[in-house]
């Protein structure tokens, strides 16, 4: 298995700084998924972990069947970029038979991988077909399969869900999950938020070069200190102006008619909620409300670009080790 | 071995079968409506009709007119005629001849020379000279060359100025379409990021040489296909006009001379070329697209001193290695070149050559690393030198 260990890496570009003081472990055998919004500092990481830019501070390290390396070795993972890199005006056969010969795969073995993969994906009726003339979705599709062919140690796949289609996302969170069940490690950047939270062992929030939260889910779960709130509904129409007159509710907004959304005040009981809601009215429902990845990733960053400076600090808990 | 497969897939391409088969067949049918023009121009236009007033004698002969031979007494009858019956009138009784015509036109230029050559015979016959007096006249001398050494290198004329500006339009070839292939190659594969995949399965040094590579020999062969196309028309006019074979008036060596240099010369070429378009992060707003036009300059250099092949501005820029590629050649085609200058301009051309690869992957990687912006000529020419960049 293949381990990386990033220790108090920085890039800066001109006057920004992409990434800030950055460490982290990526241990071998999971997926560790990197999150945050455009400009975050996503890809200037992934670039310098493959070797496209060098950092300007800290180091890499990689450790690959006991043996370490200062950055990745040859011919051990495979990479999908955030722009893709293709040749449109050729074949998928085309295209990844040029990128099997240049990782070395005999014939044989990239034709046994070509068939494998086609057919896994639903490519082999496009397998004749130029870069150029397919879906989007598609063209992913054959990208990925390019990182896939010489089955590496490690995988790094910058945004693989953009242009896929539901099906197809399933497709490949289906392929990655057997992936990691294989002992690969797969290093991945995204947006789509309910993915990575089925898929991601470990997650680590970015925004603006520097970490938000870091860990499993539940880690960055708690790290994002979560405003819970609770969902009620009335039997019948209530006055809305008793509920700004209730001392237990900090905030409420109306889902539906007789439907509110509710955020409770510091040091105020669930009991003491049900008491005031119930003098307004009877109740037909009343619910938890768990607020998603996606939920907090947003109050997340909204919270970390008003105060840059009260950027959360993953703690040793949260850290992987 | 994974610059060999870079250069493959390069070369494959741009090489397309039924490209090259289209290349040959318009080709051939522009030599085919060039060798028509001349008759299809002489039917289409019309023949000028000119009256030529003088006693007696001979009148001019010139494609595309009509002369007619009339007494001076009609002088007066044939000049009213003008524009209408006779676009000109040649009139041989005053001093000088007078070319009468309605307006200027374009074609009086040649009926002038013609007049004027007709005209100085007809003096020349006038004169109290004998038969050989008049020729002697009429005649340019002949020069006898006597030369004291049996060997000096001195070549065929015809078969030199073919080979000399055979190899200057061949070069131009695979320079013009080097500059294509590797701007199109590099600059789009940047942009698109096509690069950035495969520089994490090879060195910017790999890719870079492959892609010189690929490309110098798609050069090449366009050079020779080029080449060996122009050589069987040429032969099979002359076969048509019953003329005995053109041949190429150099040895086994000075071919594979020619090959040699040729070859280094467009890998130079082609180094440099991806160099700057390593440095082009968008082609459509990049003012550096120019720069690329620069090797062309060793071609026109070539080209000037290429009517006095021994003389020292020639020598030198057969041993410069920017010029070699291309003087070399040239002055082996025209004039013997002693074997150590020979070797050294090689040995110069490999040495650049070596140089300007490693500083075009370097320019290559910096490039990359910027991530999104050009270098600037300082990053270049810290990079060109092999210093390390400020990124």
């Amino acid at each position: 298995m293949l381990n990386i260990e990033v220790s108090h890496v920085a890039k800066t570009y001109g006057t920004v700084q992409a990434v800030q003081d950055l460490s982290f472990t990526i241990p071998g055998g999971q997926i560790f998924a990197l999150l945050g919004p455009n400009g975050a500092g996503k890809s200037s990481l992934i670039r310098m972990l493959v070797g496209l830019t060098l950092p300007d501070q800290g180091h890499i390290r990689v450790t690959l069947a006991g043996q370490h390396y200062s950055t990745l070795p040859d011919g051990c993972f495979g990479y999908l970029p955030e722009d893709r890199g293709l040749y449109l005006d050729k074949t998928v056969v085309e295209n990844l038979q040029y990128i099997g010969q240049l990782r070395g795969l005999s014939k044989h073995q990239i034709t046994e991988q070509l068939d494998h993969w086609l057919q896994r994906l639903d490519l082999l009726d496009k397998r004749k077909e130029n870069l150029s003339k397919l879906s989007k979705g598609n063209q992913q599709k054959v990208q990925l399969i390019s990182c896939l062919m010489h089955q590496p140690a490690l995988l790094i796949l910058d945004e693989p869900f953009s242009g896929l289609d539901p099906i197809n996302q399933e497709h490949v969170l289906t392929i990655l999950a057997e992936l990691k069940a294989k002992g690969t490690t797969v290093l991945l950047s995204a947006h789509q938020m309910a993915l990575v939270e089925r898929l991601a062992d470990q997650m680590m929030l970015l925004n603006k070069g520097q970490v938000v939260a870091q860990g499993n889910l539940q880690q960055v779960t708690q790290q994002l200190d979560p405003k819970v709130s609770y969902s009620v509904t009335f039997a019948d129409a209530i006055d809305t102006s008793q509920l700004d007159l209730c001392s237990s509710i900090r905030l409420w907004h109306m889902q539906a008619p007789q439907q509110f959304l509710l955020e409770l005040r510091e040091h105020v009981s669930v009991n003491q909620l049900l008491q005031q809601l119930s003098q307004l009215g009877a109740l037909a429902d009343f619910s938890r409300q768990q607020p998603s990845l996606h939920d907090l990733y947003l109050a997340a960053v909204q919270h970390h670009n008003l105060t840059p400076e009260s950027a959360v600090s993953p703690s040793n808990e949260g850290a992987v080790a | 071995m994974k610059i060999w497969t870079i250069a493959i897939f390069e070369f494959k391409r741009y090489f397309k079968w039924k490209q090259e088969l289209i290349g040959i067949g318009l080709m051939l049918l522009i030599f085919t409506l060039s060798s028509l023009w001349p008759v299809l121009k002489n039917a289409l236009d019309k023949d000028y009709n000119v009256a030529v007033l003088a006693a007696a004698g001979s009148v001019p002969e010139l494609n595309g007119f009509k002369f007619q031979l009339l007494p001076i007494d009609k002088k007066a009858d044939v000049e009213a005629g003008v524009g209408e019956v006779w676009d000109a009138v040649i009139d041989t009784t005053v001093t000088p001849v007078q070319l009468l015509a309605e307006e200027k036109a374009s074609w009086q230029d040649k009926l002038k020379t013609t007049v004027q050559k007709w005209q100085q015979q007809r003096l020349i016959n006038a004169l109290p000279l004998s038969a050989e007096q008049q020729q002697l006249i009429a005649k340019l001398p002949d020069i006898k060359v006597q030369l004291l050494k049996a060997d000096t290198g001195a070549k065929d004329d015809k078969g030199q100025k073919l080979v000399s500006a055979g190899l200057l339009f061949l070069l131009a070839l695979g320079v013009f379409s080097g500059f294509g292939f590797m701007f199109t190659a590099i600059t789009t594969e940047k942009q698109n990021r096509v690069t950035e995949q495969l520089l994490t399965l090879l060195t910017p040094q790999q890719w870079m040489d492959g892609k010189i590579l690929g490309i110098s020999l798609f050069c090449l062969k366009s050079m020779l296909t080029s080449g060996l196309f122009f050589f069987l028309v040429i032969q099979a006019f002359r076969l048509i006009e019953n003329k005995p074979m053109q041949s190429i008036p150099m040895t086994g060596f000075e071919v594979f001379s020619a090959l040699l240099f040729v070859g280094l010369g467009l890998l130079l070429v082609n180094s440099f070329m991806a160099g700057f378009a390593a440095t082009i992060d968008d082609p459509n707003h990049s003012s550096r697209s120019i720069m690329m036009f620069l090797p062309a300059a060793p071609l026109g250099l070539a080209f000037s001193v290429m009517d006095n092949a021994e003389g020292l501005m020639m020598q030198i820029l057969s041993l410069f290695p920017l010029t070699s590629f291309a003087a070399m050649p040239l002055r082996m085609a025209n004039s013997a070149v002693p074997m150590w200058e020979w070797a050294l301009a090689l040995a110069l051309l490999i040495g650049c050559l070596w140089w300007f690869k490693t500083a075009a992957s370097r320019v290559f990687a910096l490039g990359i690393r910027m991530y999104g912006k050009e270098p600037d000529w300082a990053d270049i020419a810290r990079a060109f030198v092999g210093r390390k960049a400020r990124i």
